[in-house]
């Protein structure tokens, strides 16, 4: 559709377009004007709502759908961990948390080199500018999303980072295992940037998780993230900043690291 | 400490993004049936209804930030996004056959009618009674539209009415219900808090 539409033509199109049902040049011409339009969104979101209950059908999910899902998401071949329950059951009385502990039968095997990232020897003593170190909660363990969650500042900030779509996430891979997620990195564009552990197995308590920022290939101490760290919060600048590793180090964090990484960044998204 | 089962749909968003499969375990739990129900609607295939579930599903796994608590429920956007997904599929060529063939069958036994849907059994009688109490011509190009996934113009086609019509009776029935359903004593949630 080469010219745009008017504001009353566009709302006309709002049902039909809430239902898609509408032909692919309109949908883009309804697009272009949403973007600028509040309104029209409102009731876009509103069509979609009504439609969506309307919709409804009394059926359960079906739970071997569900086995198929669990095993695409479970990019590490483990039986799968959980599944719906039947039914709701709000005062069961296994208040299982909802943030578990971070597996520990798939303890990281030290077979990866530095050179998998590019970077200096791992011996090799570098000048390490600390960019900047904010270390909150080292071993505390939070496990459920409220209140406790809700009390610490660093978890809450880091959800609404998480949920803050100019988020850069950076995903971090185990070295041993290219198909295990260690943990996520949620930077926001003010540099200010919050480390999740999703699957770093705890340490022993004279250890800690150390990141590391390559800047210009070398690494740089980006935070200490303690022995078993859940979220931690730190400051980085993204555009200097090419790609991200953790190992593990003596506890207080070393001026370089003196291990191979753990686990490093892949892509980002 | 509030258990999974009682954490909001955008807590649990929180916590997919935190990488927590119970989190999505329960997100489905929630709502994969209406997902699935829906796709099922339009696709006519229980195999095809269940991949676009799985994408759904999968997709808010890999991207739970699209989700905005802010702009609407969880449950409109799954719904939408099954739609939207169930819609391209039926839109493909290959199952352009397929749909006419499953027209013809479901014309034979059902119509356009919503007689078996059902939905949380508290409710179901409501919205049943609400989408009843439509015009007929509202009622039947909304179902066309959505359930069949028929753009407006290939319902004007069918019914033999002006594309203008038609577009404005979608648009007047999903109005109409907003204002409906809460008479009928369901609320439209626009979003989850």
């Amino acid at each position: 559709m080469d010219r745009q539409l008017s504001h009353d033509e566009v709302a006309e199109l709002l049902g039909a377009y809430a239902l898609d049902a509408v032909d692919p040049e309109e949908a883009v011409a309804v697009e272009v004007h949403l973007a600028a339009c509040p309104r029209c969104t409102a009731e876009v979101a509103q069509h979609r709502a009504v439609a969506g209950l309307i919709a409804n059908a009394g059926v359960d999910a079906p739970t071997a759908l569900w086995d198929r899902i669990a095993a695409r998401i479970d990019r590490t071949g483990e039986p799968v961990r959980s599944r719906p329950s039947p039914l709701p059951s709000p005062s069961r009385p296994d208040r299982s948390p909802v943030v578990q502990a971070p597996s520990l039968h798939r303890p990281w095997r030290r077979t990866a080199t530095w050179s998998a990232v590019g970077a200096v020897a791992a011996a090799a003593v570098v000048a390490v500018v600390v960019l900047a170190v904010q270390v909150d909660h080292l071993d505390q363990r939070v496990t459920a999303l409220e209140p406790s969650v809700a009390a610490s500042g660093v978890a809450q900030q880091a959800q609404a980072a998480l949920l803050d779509p100019a988020a850069h996430r950076v995903t971090l891979t185990s070295t041993a295992d290219h198909a295990t997620q260690a943990a996520v990195l949620v930077i926001l564009p003010s540099g200010t940037a919050y480390a999740i552990n999703t699957d770093m197995p705890r340490l022993a308590s004279d250890q800690t998780y150390q990141l590391w920022g390559f800047v210009r290939g070398r690494p740089v101490s980006l935070g200490v993230l303690g022995s078993d760290p859940l979220q931690v919060a730190f400051s980085v600048d993204p555009a200097a900043v090419t790609s991200y590793a953790v190992t593990d180090e003596v506890a207080g964090g070393a001026p370089a690291p003196t291990h191979a990484p753990l686990a490093q960044s892949v892509a980002s998204t | 400490m509030p258990s999974l089962e009682t954490a909001s749909d955008a807590a649990l968003v929180v916590a997919i993004a935190r990488m927590h499969e119970r989190a999505l375990a329960e997100a489905y739990r929630r709502h994969g049936g209406p997902v699935f129900a829906l796709a099922r609607r339009v696709l006519g295939s229980a195999d095809l209804a269940e991949e676009v579930t799985q994408e759904v599903f999968v997709d808010l796994w890999d991207a739970p930030e699209r989700f905005d608590p802010g702009r609407g429920a969880l449950r409109t956007f799954l719904m939408t996004k099954a739609h939207g997904r169930a819609v391209d599929i039926l839109r493909s060529e290959s199952a352009r056959r397929r749909r006419e063939e499953r027209t013809v069958r479901e014309t034979v036994t059902s119509g356009y009618d919503i007689e078996h849907l059902a939905w949380d059994l508290a409710v179901a009688e409501q919205v049943k009674a609400a989408v009843t109490s439509l015009p007929a011509d509202e009622r039947t190009a909304i179902e066309m539209a959505y359930f069949d996934g028929h753009t407006y113009r290939e319902v004007a086609s069918i019914l033999g009415q002006p594309e203008g019509t038609v577009k404005s009776r979608i648009r007047s029935g999903l109005r109409r219900l907003r204002t409906v359903l809460p008479q009928h004593g369901v609320e439209v949630a626009w979003t989850d808090s």
